[in-house]
C-alpha cells in the first residue's frame, strides 16, 4: 500500500475507532449488552423546553 | 451549423486503475491529501477541545469522510452502474452496489437486534415507484446520482457542483412553494393535510409538498419485511430473518442472478466454449462468481462502505444514549445555537448515511437569512430545521464526504479542476431539478430513499429502487435517442 495512503487510513481509522469506543460505553451503561431488562434513556425535552421552541418559531415569523 | 452534442457523462466504463501522473505532480497531491486529511483532523479535535458535544458532528464528519473515498475508490455511482448496465451490458458497478447493500443490511440488522437502530422506515406506496422514476431520468440525465455527484465534486468536476446545487435549490424550492400550484393538490389531500393537527405556524394547508406529505404520504403504511412475516423489526428473528435474510440477500440475489443471466452469462458461456467446456451448475456459479468478483475496486469499496454505514449507526446511537438526546437539535440547544430549530426543536439527524436533505438545507438556510420564510412548511418547519450549516451535523457528513473523495482522488492522482461545455452544464441542471424532485417526492436520494431503506428491511426501498432502475433505463434510451438525432443533424448540416 502506498505509505500516505497508508497515513490517511489510519488517521482515518484513529478517529473512528476512537468514537466506536466511546459509543460502546454507553450502550453498556445503558445494559444493551448487559442484560439489563430496562433499557436505554428517555429523552430530556420537557413541556418547558417544548414550549421554549414554539415561542422561538414565533419569534422567527 | 455546429450542433452541441454533449452528454452528461462518458458512457463508456471509467478506467480501473488510476492513471499515471508525473513525479512531481504525484508528490504534490499527495502533500495535499494529507493537508486535507489533517485540516479534518484538527477541526475534530479543536471542536472537541471546546466542548464535548462537538464529538457527535465529529461523528458525522469522519463516517462522511469514509464515506467519500470508498465511493470514489470504487467509483461508485449509481447513475453510472445503471448507464453502464443498460447501455454497454456492464454489470460492474450494479454488483458493487449490492455487495455494499448486504453488508450495510447484515451490520445495521445486527445494531437493530439490540433495539438501538437509528433506522425508521418510512411510508411506502406508488408514490415510491414514481419518484424513483424521476430520480432515475435525473441521474442518467445529470450524469451523476446524489451520492455520485458529492464524490465527482471531490475531484474537482464542476458539472457535478452544478448538479448538487440543482438539487439543493430545487429541493428547498419545491418544499416551501404553493400559489398556483396549490389549485393542482386534490380536495381530499388537502382535506386530509388540515385534520392532521400539525401547528398553524405551518400551514399544512397552503404549500403543494405539504399537502402531498401531510394528506397523502403520512396516509400510507410504513412496512419492513420483519413486519410482513409477522416479527419485531428490534429482534434477531425479525432483524437477521426478515429484514436482513429476506428483505435484503434474497432481493440482492435476484438482481445479481439477473444481471448475471441478462447481460454477463454469454461472455462467460462464450470463454467456457472457447476452451471446449460446457455451462453446467458449476460452471454458471464459477461464472456468477467471476461477475460478482469481476471489479475488485467496487467490491472492495462496497464491502467497507456496507460495515461503515452499520457502523456509524451504532457509533450515533452510542452517542445519543450518552448525551441523553433523541436527536441534535437538543445538543444545539445546549450549544446556545437555537436558530434554524424546527418548531419540534429538532434538526435533521439521520444518525445513518444520508445525502439530499442536508444539501437542501445549505440552501433553505441563505434563502431563509435572505427573507424567504422556510419555517413555515413541513419538510423544513416541523421535520428538518434550518440550522446553521456550521453546526449542521449532515452538512458535516456531506463536507466530509466531498474531502474524503477529494483526499482518495488526490492519492491516486485523479483530482482535477474540470469545467464542463454550456450543454454538459445545462444537463447537469436539467438532471439536478428531476432528482430534486424525485427525492422530495420520494423522501430522499439514491442513498436515503434506496440504499438506506432497502438495507434496513424497509419495502419501500425497493419499491424507490425499481422505479430508479425504470428510470435509469428510461434516460438511457433517451440519451440513445437524442444522440443519434444530433448526429443525424450534424451530418446533415455537413452535407449542405
Amino acid at each position: 500500500m502506498d505509505r500516505t495512503l497508508f497515513v490517511v487510513c489510519l488517521i482515518v481509522t484513529i478517529f473512528v475507532g476512537f468514537q466506536a469506543g466511546y459509543s460502546l460505553a454507553p450502550f453498556l451503561d445503558a445494559g444493551v449488552l448487559g442484560g439489563r431488562e430496562e433499557k436505554g434513556v428517555e429523552s430530556k425535552i420537557d413541556d418547558a423546553l417544548k414550549r421554549h421552541y414554539e415561542r422561538l418559531y414565533r419569534q422567527d415569523e | 451549423m455546429a450542433y452541441d452534442i454533449s452528454i452528461p457523462a462518458p458512457i463508456v466504463p471509467e478506467l480501473e486503475e488510476p492513471r499515471a501522473v508525473a513525479p512531481s505532480s504525484a508528490s504534490r497531491q499527495k502533500l495535499w491529501a494529507v493537508v486535507v486529511t489533517g485540516v479534518f483532523a484538527l477541526v475534530s479535535v479543536a471542536t472537541y477541545a471546546y466542548n464535548e458535544y462537538y464529538m457527535y458532528l465529529s461523528a458525522y464528519l469522519w463516517f462522511g469522510f469514509v464515506y467519500g473515498m470508498c465511493l470514489q475508490y470504487g467509483r461508485f455511482c449509481f447513475a453510472s452502474a445503471f448507464r453502464d448496465l443498460f447501455a454497454i451490458g456492464v454489470p460492474r458497478m450494479v454488483v458493487g452496489i449490492m455487495i455494499a447493500t448486504v453488508f450495510f443490511a447484515l451490520v445495521s440488522s445486527l445494531v437493530s437486534a439490540t433495539g438501538f437502530s437509528t433506522f425508521h422506515p418510512s411510508p411506502s406506496g406508488a408514490h415510491s415507484v414514481v419518484a424513483g422514476t424521476i430520480f432515475g431520468v435525473g441521474m442518467v440525465v445529470a450524469g451523476g446520482c446524489a451520492s455520485g455527484s458529492l464524490y465527482k465534486a471531490g475531484e474537482g468536476k464542476v458539472a457535478a457542483m452544478i448538479v448538487i446545487l440543482s438539487i439543493s435549490v430545487t429541493q428547498s424550492s419545491l418544499a416551501d412553494v404553493g400559489g398556483p400550484l396549490n389549485a393542482l393538490v386534490p380536495a381530499s389531500w388537502h382535506a386530509s393535510a388540515t385534520s392532521k393537527g400539525l401547528p398553524e405556524v405551518l400551514a399544512a394547508g397552503d404549500g403543494w409538498l405539504d399537502q402531498y406529505l401531510a394528506g397523502y404520504v403520512w396516509n400510507h403504511p410504513t412496512l419492513t419485511f420483519a413486519q410482513v412475516l409477522g416479527l419485531e423489526n428490534a429482534s434477531l428473528a425479525g432483524a437477521l430473518g426478515g429484514n436482513f435474510l429476506v428483505g435484503v440477500v434474497l432481493p440482492a440475489v435476484a438482481v445479481l442472478a439477473i444481471a448475471y443471466v441478462v447481460w454477463a452469462r454469454k461472455g462467460h458461456v462464450k470463454e467456457l466454449a472457447k476452451r471446449g467446456g460446457a455451462p453446467g451448475l458449476r460452471g454458471e456459479l464459477a461464472g456468477f462468481w467471476r461477475m460478482v468478483m469481476s471489479s475488485r475496486r467496487t467490491a472492495i469499496a462496497g464491502l467497507v462502505l456496507g460495515v461503515a454505514c452499520g457502523l456509524q449507526m451504532f457509533v450515533i446511537e452510542g452517542l445519543r444514549i450518552k448525551f441523553g438526546i433523541r436527536n441534535a437539535g437538543e445538543l444545539l440547544t445546549r450549544l446556545g445555537s437555537d436558530y434554524g430549530l424546527s418548531v419540534r426543536g429538532t434538526v435533521f439527524d439521520p444518525g445513518y448515511w444520508y445525502v439530499t436533505t442536508q444539501e437542501a438545507q445549505w440552501v433553505g438556510w441563505v434563502a431563509q437569512k435572505l427573507g424567504w420564510n422556510n419555517m413555515d412548511n413541513i419538510f423544513f418547519g416541523y421535520v428538518n430545521g434550518i440550522p446553521n450549516p456550521a453546526l449542521n451535523p449532515a452538512d458535516w457528513m456531506s463536507i466530509a464526504l466531498i474531502g474524503g473523495a477529494a483526499v482518495m482522488a488526490l492519492l491516486h492522482g485523479e483530482f482535477k479542476l474540470k469545467t464542463p461545455t454550456l450543454g454538459q452544464a445545462g444537463w447537469a441542471v436539467l438532471g439536478g431539478v428531476l432528482m430534486g424532485v424525485g427525492s422530495r417526492l420520494g423522501l430522499g436520494c439514491n442513498v436515503g430513499a434506496f440504499f438506506v431503506r432497502a438495507a434496513n428491511g424497509d419495502v419501500g426501498g425497493w419499491l424507490f429502487g425499481v422505479g430508479m432502475i425504470a428510470g435509469a433505463y428510461l434516460g438511457v434510451r433517451f440519451f440513445g435517442w437524442w444522440t443519434e438525432r444530433q448526429m443525424r443533424r450534424e451530418l446533415a448540416a455537413l452535407d449542405l
